[in-house]
């Protein structure tokens, strides 16, 4: 089971899904992840409140990068609010892994980018705690 | 008192001992003697009548006097192992020993200062003992010459049949012998209601069964009875076995009496075991490693965190900055919100009792901003002065109140609830020094509603160097960093960085791992307690030790009562400067603290350069607290003359 996770990582990561940075994005942001300096650029298309189109790029781990891809392909469909919404719990799945106390923020990043960018620093923070 | 009356008592020393074993009736001390039966004392034993009476119920008896040949006579008469007599004027009484049994019969009119000697025979009973005082008195205050004289008359004739003449005739040579008057030539006895007025003036409570007899009891306080009906919160001696330190001997053959803990506590083993095991098995840097190591340190260095939050009832870990101590603690908000939102004329309210480390981060501010540093004055009786508190609010443009929770010199309590409502309709913050009130007290942020708590682990049973800020979130948020380097930042490029999130914005560097897991411990260690009931029983230490220190003649003691201090006895002593009796305790295996406590403001304002501070924690004794008292007697025998 774990192996099977381990090849979708792998895959996700050396291919990340939707790549690269939209022009004129309706959401544009960036994160760090500052125990380990991975980066994440998310730029998002919004047409009536749901997310039409992904972009991202970024640099660092696998876990980070494949956790990118995975929740990059999620969002496309999702209306901004439902996106919000998520809990960190949803990226956890993606990778689906028993991921130490350290590794927990490369995976989340993507979404902590998506949240500060929209709700601020004060809401991840209490996303993060789990609050 | 002389040497001139101990030689008038050497010439009528046979005539006395003589008229003693005629009138000495031992019965009415034989009715009240102590609870406890080991030790007695008679002050004024002439020939040893009401010594050897006592010396069939207490273990020992000593007997003194001022008249070597009265000593002889008693001496003499019969030897009796368990009695010691000793030649020694009662004003200048050095006994190492503690009584349960001080008695005194027809002595204490030839003492000059009734008043100094009692205070000195208070001081050689054992609690719960008891002192009986027995002396002649007259209708009024009459020289004793004259009592005698007339005395003497009025007994010869109606006593001949029954004494006989040859004893009626000894009795009126010996009451108008030129040597016995002589001997009373300065001697007044009084009228009973002086009896009364000077004896109850030094002995309050005392009990007066007739109107020359004054019976006066050490005080039975309630703690010794909660002592003795073991309603203590908990077992002090199980938690005495927890610190190692405890154990050992402080000078060969004497334990140690650890009584500097406002200063710094002893740590229990199971903080000293969970700092020793992170070094032997899991030591790695936090936050960084993906490696096993440096994730069991991460994981143990932010449970700790939530441990400490969960101590104060903080709402979020990430409120709770680990910092080096409360200095730290205190100097990070001067130097980051301080820097930031203070201007020129705006005040910072502290007050007159305050810890150097609550001072001085002001004062520099003060100097590289303008901004003003006020103090709330202190009453006499060591509280703060809340009318004044509110006035300097309302007229000045304060800012923040910045106030120690309970002081490490006087014990006070203050009552920052009431304050930090008080700051907060001023709009000011209030900053709470909780060095000395954390370690002590259950101490919940939330409802104190303060905006910025400090306080110290090594206080607390954990390690140095590390302590905490809890801080306002908001307030956290808007301050700038304190220091730069790892840890605090979120991205750094040379043109610029960004700040990482709380708490570690504020934790630039790798942090004290170690100390942060012993401090989680501690805090492990003291909930298992339970903060309510450690703080019940140091106000039962506290209590009892100003009980027995108000009993050291000589001594002053600084700060509110009991009910309203923290575990701290912050005293001088006549003529011994602080720091020869901090030495001179040392070497009864004693450590108390002495000087000014980083407190100068506050030893100016009590007019005193240096004061001696026992401080008390869980692990402190009653018996402890004696073994203070008492070894403060003799630190007076060393210094008093």
């Amino acid at each position: 089971m774990e192996d099977m996770y381990r090849q979708m990582i792998l895959d996700h990561a050396r291919n990340g899904r939707n790549w690269g940075l939209l022009d004129s994005a309706d959401f544009d942001h960036e994160e760090h992840n500052p125990l380990c300096g991975d980066r994440l650029h998310l730029t998002l298309k919004v047409e009536d409140d749901v997310i039409k189109e992904v972009g991202w790029d970024g640099d660092g781990c696998a876990i980070s990068q494949a956790s990118a891809s995975m929740f990059g392909e999620q969002l496309v469909g999702m209306t901004l609010d439902e996106a919000m919404k998520l809990d960190k719990q949803v990226v956890l799945d993606n990778i689906g892994l028993d991921l130490t106390i350290n590794r927990v923020k490369c995976a989340t990043l993507p979404l902590k980018t998506l949240i500060i960018g929209t709700l601020g620093a004060r809401k991840w923070e209490d996303i993060e705690d789990g609050e | 008192m002389s040497d001139a009356v101990a030689e008038q008592f050497d010439s009528v020393a046979l005539d006395y001992d003589f008229m003693a074993s005629l009138f000495h009736k031992p019965d009415f001390f034989l009715d009240n003697l102590s609870k406890n039966r080991q030790l007695a004392l008679d002050i004024g034993c002439g020939s040893g009548h009401l010594v050897k009476a006592l010396s069939s119920h207490y273990e020992h008896v000593i007997g003194i006097d001022i008249s070597e040949s009265l000593l002889a006579i008693a001496n003499a008469k019969q030897f009796v192992a368990n009695i010691t007599y000793l030649c020694m004027n009662a004003e200048q009484i050095t006994l190492d020993q503690k009584f349960d049994l001080i008695v005194s019969e027809n002595t204490l009119h030839h003492i000059d200062d009734v008043g100094s000697l009692l205070e000195k025979l208070k001081s050689l009973l054992k609690p719960e003992g008891k002192l009986i005082i027995r002396d002649v008195i007259s209708d009024t205050p009459t020289p004793a010459r004259w009592v005698y004289l007339v005395g003497a008359v009025q007994e010869l004739f109606p006593n001949i049949a029954r004494l006989g003449i040859s004893v009626a005739w000894r009795v009126f040579r010996f009451r108008v012998s030129h040597h016995w008057l002589n001997h009373l030539a300065n001697d007044v006895y009084l009228s009973e209601t002086s009896f009364r007025e000077l004896y109850a003036s030094h002995l309050p409570d005392a009990y007066f069964p007739d109107n020359r007899t004054v019976i006066w009891q050490k005080k039975t306080t309630g703690l010794n009875n909660m002592i003795t009906n073991k309603t203590l919160p908990f077992d002090v001696e199980k938690i005495r076995a927890d610190f190692p330190i405890l154990q050992q001997e402080h000078h060969e053959g004497v334990p140690l009496v650890f009584l500097d803990n406002a200063a710094s506590s002893q740590k229990p083993i199971q903080v000293i075991d969970a700092i020793s095991n992170y070094y032997l098995n899991y030591h790695a840097n936090v936050h960084r490693g993906i490696h096993k190591l440096s994730e069991a340190a991460t994981e143990a260095y932010e449970n700790s965190r939530k441990k400490v939050r969960d101590f104060i009832n903080a709402p979020n870990h990430r409120q709770m900055i680990f910092t080096r101590g409360t200095t730290e603690s205190i100097n990070l908000v001067a130097y980051t919100w301080g820097r930031k939102f203070l201007n020129e004329g705006d005040v910072v309210l502290s007050t007159q009792m305050e810890h150097h480390s609550n001072i001085v981060p002001w004062q520099i501010l003060a100097e590289e901003k303008g901004i003003v540093v006020k103090f709330i004055p202190i009453h006499a009786d060591g509280t703060l002065d809340l009318e004044a508190y509110q006035q300097i609010l309302d007229s000045n443009p304060v800012k923040l109140v910045t106030v120690v929770h309970s002081s490490n010199v006087l014990g006070t309590v203050n009552p920052v609830k009431e304050m930090a409502k008080i700051a907060h309709e001023h709009g000011a913050l209030i900053l709470v020094d909780g060095a000395q009130s954390v370690p002590h007290m259950p101490v919940d942020v939330q409802d104190l509603d303060c905006d910025f708590l400090a306080f110290s682990s090594h206080k607390m049973a954990g390690p140095t160097g590390i302590g905490i800020l809890y801080g306002n979130r908001d307030v956290l948020d808007s301050m700038p960093p304190y220091q730069g380097g790892g840890d605090m930042i979120s991205r750094v490029t040379l043109e610029g960085s960004t700040w990482n999130d709380l708490p570690y914005k504020f934790e630039a560097g790798t942090p004290s791992i170690a100390e942060a897991i012993g401090l989680g411990v501690a805090v492990d260690y003291l909930s298992a307690i339970g903060m309510d009931k450690i703080h019940q029983y140091e106000q039962m230490i506290t209590a009892y030790a100003l009980e027995r220190l108000e009993e050291v003649s000589g001594l002053t003691l600084y700060g509110p009562e009991a009910e309203k201090k923290g575990a701290v006895a912050s005293f001088t002593l006549e003529n011994a400067h602080a720091h020869d009796v901090a030495q001179v305790l040392d070497s009864y295996g004693i450590a108390v603290r002495a000087g000014h406590h980083c407190a100068m403001p506050l030893h100016d304002i009590l007019c005193v350069t240096a004061t001696a501070r026992a401080s008390f924690y869980i692990y402190n004794t009653f018996e402890e607290v004696d073994k203070l008292a008492e070894a403060l007697e003799k630190v007076k025998d060393t210094f008093i003359l």
